[in-house]
């Protein structure tokens, strides 16, 4: 027998997890907002999975991926690369390598495609082996097919009611973020929408911890889509928000957080805290709801089978059955939505993104958000929904630079539109906050000039509208709905329209 | 009700208190690196002067300073482009482009007209030296120039040189050698200004172009007259390229705004983002925290920052020393001569290493021991340094040469009129010798005077190698410059630093901001010794991460051999090995015993290895070499023309029996002649001109055609018509 | 090759004017990114469609000289230099020819076609490197419409060329408005004739690879591999550091290039094959699981070839500054050639500019120890292989490899 096969190089495979062994094994798991995070523990709880989230990434995370992989990283690798190293070197200081891991395992959403952020793993395979683990347990899962069956070993079944319940957990955690970036910054008592939102979380991790089993194929499926158990909890949830009061003629600008998937969700040192830090500064932040990302990665299925059409039989037959599933996923999020009194942003039209950032951006180069970043831009200016687009970078991402490189011909046509894309380094806080607060200013401007017509429009005076509010009580909770009116962007400015009894306009075409 | 707005500079505090729009105050003084004290004293004289009261009237603070003392007076911070946008706007609502060049930093605003008002773009930077005041500031002081002679020195009608753009080290080398050869200092200044326009145009425009009308803040801009014309130049330029009209009746100078009370914009900038926020915001709470601050909350904030140390306490430098004593600073820096034939009459074997500064030379025997050295400092003429070298080596008593290897830059110059066995690239030849004393090694740091080469070894073979002699963060000049600063002799240096109880932390990165980090910690109190140690202790991160690019230590190896000049300071090791051992725990690290002759010895390992004793040595021997024939020419046929910096280079031509002569040269040579070339600056001008590298390609094509090359093949043929077939 | 058509359709044929009007009409097309390795599909199809070859243009090699010249101040975003020089190429072919051009062809390739295509996930370009146009062209748009001012269709259609069913329309759509009197048909045709002419010019090369591997295993040589995106063959990109490597006596081999001969791979892979450890010669499962990547793919394969190939003694990898698609494979592609013996060099920090000094330094140290370490490093492959393979029974046919 010849030896060179067996001395050649071979890449990382994990060791199987057995049935046996997954009783004693905690899966660690992370990379999405806390809220998301804490409910998708649950769902693994709810499978019979013990799991917990990493703790949220810190700056140091992001020192540690820099120095465990190959140079030159982006830099959600490196915090992501990192956060695991560092949590898994200060539990191997407890209690010893090997211990480390029989009782961890790691499971990740697998490559996106070509980017090197898909590719990241591999930067995970070697920080473990820097730091002497090289036999730590990795497991990836494909974004692209909701099943996948057993790992090897048999321990870890990834099936669809663990995949349909954290999709209806990232659904539901959605919805809650945008009640809750619409409520804050106006709460009068500061603190309590905080305390109402952990509140909330706890309660929806424990209806996800106790999700009836309903089968393990399409039937539950069907249940999830046809169910009233997670409308019922959210308007639960929708009740608790009812006892915050809030002061909606506080003139604020509305920032629409986009970006790179990582940074537009994360909430802590790997974004700079932008969220709070826009919130202290006086913006109502507009969050990228995760969902939004589901849609656009059924778009691009959808856009693939697309291009057949006409050129290979049964593909017409295929885009009509994806189609149909596209609905039904966002009817679920409408109905989630609904039961939050429609206050959470809507989910755009991925067609209107795709028409939107058409003459910019191809909507078939891949990798990334594509052409989701130019369209919502444009979406957000053309709707009003926003007063400024704040765009999270990542440094050295690379679908990224070519979309913001884009942008460069959107603001040429449309200078007045606010765009301030974001480089987030890691480590340069000050410069990008900076830049931020340079494009807020002029988008606070905005907000109040905005609001000054609109004084001018309904003849109604921040003075005028206070008696008007308190005459009508139920306008001054968090569970009322001002309705957009496509005139303005702005809450105080819609509330007043609002008051002046301003029927929404007809979107523009 | 009064606003005051106060912009803290890296360098000056300006300061404005305005009511109902009006100016009521201001003024603008350089700090001296004394911030808060100054900041202290203008609003003290706010109080005074036009009754600023605690409790009523806010205060918004911008710069580079701002952010410390902001919360501490209750003040608002406004970020600093934000300031000065404002101001623009305000007072000139038809400029579409702002240059701000700071000390330390530069920035363009755009602004584009919109249906909603004006919208802005802004790039900035600040991490690199290049492009800004301290560029132009460092030269200007390194060429002995007067401020006010600065200021006032011309860019039109100056020819100009290339300058490196890029960092405010690099300028420093160009204007150097530009000025050795010659260049007027004016013209050096006026290519600085060139430089500076280039790099804000280059960086900072991110595909807008600049429209009129354009308005230049910041110091620099203010007070370089030539950085004015620069821009004057440039922007007409792109206007006239990019078909942009002017406003009817403008000239382009009318277009260039130079405002004389631009140092004021940003604190009035300040006042007017302030005027736009809700009452409370800002609310000046008195001066009672900034002066805490000043008399001891800075010095608690030492006193907390510091603590930590080169070593930890007398045993850990006693530990140290054991371990590494082999390296010790009094060690000198070439071993004595030895008296050769009483020892060992054995085959001996010569390793030379022709640096740009020095030649050196060494003698081993048979056994790898290293019997002899010796050195000397370069006089730029090559041929006389090798016949001082070789008269050393004779009088020490050698005679028969078994073989003889040169390294290092003037290797391939001398190899045949030396008569050298080898030529070893230096790489090759560290290598070897790192390996001899230390079978094991991974990685090899030899941090020089002026360079940084980090060698990685795999399979014993340098798998990469990564050279800096560009920058100056890392090297050993910067330690002897701090040095000489506080008059300690470099020998002591180390003895200095290991004195100090406790340093500040100084950022890693670029030489030119290091030294004025030095300036602020010093002001905080911090002492010579602390100031020096510190340095010490960020020199491994400029050697390994900013100059060396190496993140991941543990990637390179766990064994490291430490050499060259700047490591026989033992602070410097100490701070190594610290830092080596905190990233790779299980790392070995050696000081290599002759860490300076290194390459020699490593060239005469390569003799060793390759030496037969059937065969003779090419060595041409020691009459030979004392009585090498040459002449030398220096003319305007020598002078170099591969760049702008011209060097006015030497030929200096050496009688070699069997030589082919340069038939084909300005400056012709018959056989039995052999050239070399000194008084270049850089390695290109070892070729003499378009002839020789025409003479030097054929051979060359002749070899790539011999070898053929697919990459070749595909740029010859793949975008030439299609040939279809079938 | 495509074989998914059918039914060859008669096309209408082309009207005089239509014929005419096309014989005159310039294409320009900038010799960037992944152009590097579908030139000759592009000029085989633009024949195909009866354009003149005299009027196919291609911008020049990259330099320093052109992005200062033609594309300063069009860059909108800080980019890897492959990427950001583009600018250079569009300002060269606008503003820089003699006769100008009409059209000025930019495809956005988002996947190549590949010999590893079926044995890989994907063959997908770089997402960088396919956004290109859209990015650069913003440069040119952002002020005012550059290409409208010069008369110059600026047409960057969408290609998957791994799908070779959809490029067709993907083309047609994109050049209906400027190529007169095209259909469909056509398109087809053409599309068919530039995958046969960039196959023909493929086959050549790997031919003459195989030659030189022949002649190496005949003398006993060695030869270099070199691992790198196909762009890197751009002077001003790889700055022809092989060539310097060339200079000192070796061939060499580029791995997109290498001999897919079933005789010679099945020799190399024949133990990984019994072994289970591969399914298939290009099978790259074994050391890169995420292969989307084309040219990552062959880089690795790349770096599975020479790790086993006996005469190939030295791997060296070429890389641009932080480039995001090479940054994940840097350590096993040095992994997958050192366990073998084989010498591995990397240039992974390539800028606009040649670092002229350290190069040479480099390519010394690399000579030096090629010289030292080729014999032995070749006696040890071969001792691991399965007897004597396809080469070394090759008879002699010239004296040097070329």
């Amino acid at each position: 027998m010849n030896i060179s096969a067996k001395h050649h190089f071979r890449t990382y495979a994990p060791a199987p997890v057995t049935k046996e062994q997954i009783e004693h094994v905690e899966i660690l798991f992370g990379g999405l907002h806390w809220r998301a995070e804490q409910v998708l523990q649950a769902v693994f709880a709810n499978m019979g999975y013990n799991a917990r989230p990493l703790p949220p990434a810190i700056k140091d995370d992001l020192l540690r991926g820099r120095e465990l992989a190959d140079i030159g990283q982006c830099c959600p690798t490196s915090f992501t690369t990192g956060n695991l190293a560092n949590f898994l070197q200060g539990e191997a200081d407890r209690m010893g390598a090997s211990e480390v891991s029989d009782r961890y395992i790691h499971v990740t959403a697998g490559s996106c495609g070509a980017c090197r952020f898909g590719q990241y793993h591999q930067s995970y395979e070697l920080a473990l082996r820097n730091i002497g683990l090289d036999s730590f347990r990795m497991f990836l899962i494909d974004q692209k097919q909701p099943e996948q069956g057993t790992s090897a070993g048999g321990g870890l079944d990834i099936n669809m009611p663990l995949t349909v319940g954290a999709v209806w957990g990232i659904l539901c955690t959605d919805v809650l973020q945008g009640l809750e970036y619409r409520t804050r910054p106006y709460e009068v008592q500061a603190g309590q929408t905080d305390a109402v939102v952990a509140e909330c979380v706890a309660y929806l991790a424990e209806v996800f911890r106790t999700r009836p089993y309903r089968g393990r194929k399409w039937g539950t499926v069907a249940w999830h889509m046809s169910t009233g158990y997670f409308i019922k909890a959210l308007r639960e949830v929708f009740r608790k928000f009812e006892a915050i009061e809030v002061d909606r003629i506080r003139v604020k600008p509305i920032v629409k957080i986009t970006g790179e998937f990582y940074l537009q969700t994360v909430e802590g040192d790997p974004n700079y805290n932008i969220h709070r830090w826009l919130e202290s500064e006086g913006a109502e932040v507009y969050p990228a709801a995760i969902a939004v990302w589901l849609d656009y990665l059924i778009r691009c299925q959808l856009q693939k089978i697309e291009d057949y059409v006409g050129v290979e039989k049964g593909a017409r037959a295929k885009l009509a059955a994806l189609k149909g599933a596209q609905r039904l996923f966002r009817w679920s999020y409408n109905r989630m939505r609904a039961a939050l009194g429609d206050i959470p942003f809507e989910m755009p039209d991925q067609y209107e993104l795709r028409r939107l950032a058409a003459p910019y951006f191809h909507h078939r180069l891949s990798g990334g958000e594509g052409d989701m970043l130019v369209g919502k831009a444009l979406w957000a200016h053309h709707k009003k929904k926003a007063h400024m687009i704040c765009e999270l970078s990542p440094y050295g991402c690379m679908p990224n630079t070519m979309s913001v490189g884009a942008m460069a011909g959107v603001t040429g046509k449309y200078p007045e539109l606010l765009y301030a894309p974001i480089e987030v380094k890691g480590d340069a806080e000050v410069h990008a906050l900076s830049r931020c607060q340079m494009i807020l200013t002029e988008a606070k401007k905005r907000a109040i000039r905005e609001f000054v017509e609109v004084m001018e429009r309904t003849g109604l005076t921040p003075e005028e509208a206070k008696p008007l509010l308190e005459a009508r009580s139920q306008m001054n909770r968090a569970t009322y709905r001002i309705p957009h009116t496509g005139l303005a962007a702005g809450m105080a400015a819609n509330t007043l329209l609002h008051l002046a009894g301003a029927r929404p306009a007809r979107q523009a075409p | 009700m009064k606003f005051a707005g106060i912009d803290v500079g890296s360098t000056t505090v300006k300061a404005v208190v305005t009511e109902g729009g009006e100016v009521l105050w201001r003024d603008y003084q350089r700090h001296n690196t004394r911030q808060a004290e100054k900041v202290l004293e203008f609003l003290e004289r706010m109080e005074a002067d036009c009754g600023l009261t605690a409790g009523e009237d806010p205060v918004f603070l911008t710069g580079s300073g701002a952010g410390l003392m902001a919360p501490m007076l209750g003040g608002k911070l406004v970020q600093e482009v934000v300031a000065v946008a404002a101001a623009v706007e305000k007072l000139h609502p038809d400029v579409r482009f702002v240059s701000e060049i700071g000390g330390e930093d530069m920035k363009t605003i755009f602004f584009t007209e919109s249906g909603e008002g004006t919208s802005k773009q802004v790039y900035m930077q600040s991490a690199c030296s290049g492009g800004t005041g301290t560029f132009i500031e460092k030269t200007a002081r390194k060429l002995r120039i007067a401020p006010e002679d600065l200021a006032a020195m011309p860019y039109e009608g100056m020819s100009l040189h290339k300058v490196s753009s890029k960092c405010g080290i690099f300028a420093e080398t160009d204007a150097n050698t530009l000025l050795k050869g010659g260049v007027p200092v004016d013209e050096i200044i006026a290519s600085l200004f060139e430089a500076v326009v280039y790099q804000n145009l280059a960086t900072l425009t991110k595909g807008n172009t600049p429209l009129p009308e354009v308005l230049l803040l910041g110091g620099p801009n203010l007070f370089f007259r030539g950085l004015q014309q620069a821009w004057r130049h440039h922007l007409a330029n792109l206007w006239h390229d990019r078909g942009i009209s002017l406003p009817e009746g403008r000239s382009v100078e009318d277009c260039i705004l130079v405002p004389e009370d631009a140092l004021y914009y940003a604190a009035l900038g300040c006042v007017e983002i302030g005027r736009g926020e809700a009452e409370g915001i800002g609310r000046f709470t008195g001066t009672g925290k900034l002066r805490w601050w000043i008399d001891e909350g800075q010095h608690e904030a030492k006193a907390k920052e510091g603590g930590k140390a080169l070593a930890r306490g007398a045993d850990d430098i006693r530990r140290f020393e054991a371990e590494y004593s082999a390296a010790d600073a009094s060690r000198p820096a070439t071993t004595k001569p030895v008296s050769v034939e009483a020892t060992d009459p054995a085959p001996l074997f010569i390793g030379c290493d022709f640096g740009s500064t020095t030649a050196k030379a060494v003698v081993m025997a048979a056994d790898g021991e290293m019997r002899f050295s010796t050195y000397v400092q370069s006089r730029g003429n090559p041929i006389e340094d090798a016949k001082s070298l070789f008269r050393d080596i004779r009088a020490g008593g050698v005679e028969d040469v078994a073989g003889l290897a040169l390294t290092g830059y003037g290797k391939d110059l001398l190899k045949d009129i030396l008569g050298a066995d080898v030529g070893v690239v230096e790489t090759v030849a560290h290598a070897k010798s790192a390996l001899d004393i230390f079978p094991q090694a991974d990685v090899i740091c030899d941090v020089g005077g002026t360079d940084v080469k980090i060698m990685i070894l795999r399979q014993g073979t340098v798998a990469d190698f990564r050279l800096n002699s560009q920058c100056s963060s890392g090297n050993g000049a910067f330690l002897q410059g701090v040095a000489e600063r506080y008059n300690v002799p470099l020998e002591d240096y180390a003895e200095k630093a290991f004195e100090a109880k406790s340093m500040p932390s100084l950022a890693m990165g670029c030489g030119v901001f290091l030294q004025s980090d030095i300036v602020n910690q010093q002001r905080k109190g911090w002492s010579a010794e602390e100031i020096m140690a510190s340095l010490a202790a960020v020199l491994p991160m400029n050697v390994w991460i900013y100059a060396g690019q190496l993140q991941n230590l543990r990637a390179a190896g766990r064994h490291f051999v430490l050499q060259g000049g700047t490591h026989r300071n033992m602070a410097v090791v100490k701070a190594q090995v610290d830092f080596i051992k905190s990233r790779v725990p299980e790392a070995e690290v050696v000081i290599h015993p002759h860490s300076g002759e290194a390459g020699a010895i490593g060239a005469a390992l390569c003799a060793r290895e390759a030496w037969d004793p059937d065969l003779p040595s090419r060595f041409a021997g020691f009459a030979r070499i004392e009585a090498l024939n040459y002449r030398s020419t220096t003319s305007e046929h020598t002078v170099c023309t591969w760049c702008a910096v011209n060097c006015k280079r030497a030929f200096i031509d050496v009688e070699v029996t069997g030589a082919e002569g340069r038939a084909w040269s300005k400056v012709p040579l018959e056989p039995g002649w052999e050239r070399v070339i000194s008084g270049n600056s850089c390695p290109r001008g070892l070729v003499e001109d378009a002839n020789e590298m025409r003479a030097v390609k054929a051979a060359m094509e002749e070899q790539r055609r011999v070898y053929p090359n697919l990459g070749e093949m595909v740029r010859e043929t793949a975008f030439r018509r299609a040939v279809i077939r079938g | 090759m495509a074989k998914w058509f059918a039914k060859p359709p008669s096309a209408a044929p082309l009207s005089e004017a239509d014929r005419a009007a096309r014989a005159k009409l310039r294409v320009g097309i900038p010799k960037v990114l992944n152009v590097w390795t579908t030139h000759q599909f592009w000029l085989g199809f633009f024949q195909a469609l009866r354009l003149s070859p005299r009027n196919l243009v291609f911008s020049s090699d990259t330099s320093d000289a052109q992005m200062r010249e033609y594309g300063s101040g069009r860059g909108t975003v800080d980019c890897c230099y492959p990427v950001k020089c583009v600018s250079g190429h569009y300002g060269e072919l606008i503003f820089g020819q003699k006769r100008r051009i009409d059209i000025l062809f930019s495809p956005m390739i988002h996947s190549l076609s590949s010999f590893m295509d079926g044995h890989v996930m994907e063959s997908l370009a770089c997402p960088r490197v396919m956004a290109a146009p859209e990015n650069i062209k913003a440069g040119f748009l952002r002020e005012r419409d550059v290409f409208a001012e010069n008369r110059i269709a600026h047409v960057a259609p969408l290609v998957t060329l791994a799908e070779p069913k959809l490029v067709p329309r993907q083309l047609f759509d994109a050049l209906k408005a400027v190529v007169p009197g095209l259909s469909i048909e056509e398109t087809a045709r053409a599309v068919e004739a530039g995958f046969a002419t960039l196959a023909a010019f493929t086959d050549d090369l790997r031919a003459r690879s195989r030659d030189i591997l022949e002649w190496c295993a005949r003398e006993g040589r060695p030869c270099i591999m070199v691992l790198a995106r196909p762009y890197h063959m751009d002077s001003g990109i790889g700055h022809e550091i092989e060539a310097d490597l060339q200079a000192c006596g070796y061939p060499i081999l580029w791995s997109q290039y290498f001999p897919t001969d079933p005789d010679l791979l099945d020799w190399i892979f024949r133990a990984d094959l019994a072994e289970g450890l591969i399914r298939h010669p290009f099978d790259i499962d074994d050391v890169w699981p995420s292969s989307y990547s084309a040219n990552t793919n062959e880089i690795l394969w790349g770096a599975k070839v020479a790790a086993r190939v006996p005469w190939i003694t030295c791997a060296i990898r070429l890389g641009s500054y932080e480039c995001g698609m090479d940054q994940p494979t840097f350590t096993p592609v040095q992994q997958i050639v050192e366990r073998s013996g084989t010498l591995f060099f990397s240039f992974q920090e390539l800028d606009s500019t040649k670092p002229a000094g350290s190069v040479k330094i480099r390519v010394e140290t690399i000579a030096y120890y090629l010289e030292c370490n080729s014999p032995g490093v070749m006696e040890a492959k071969l001792r691991h292989m399965d007897g004597p393979g396809p080469l070394q029974t090759a008879r002699a046919s010239a004296e040097s490899p070329g």
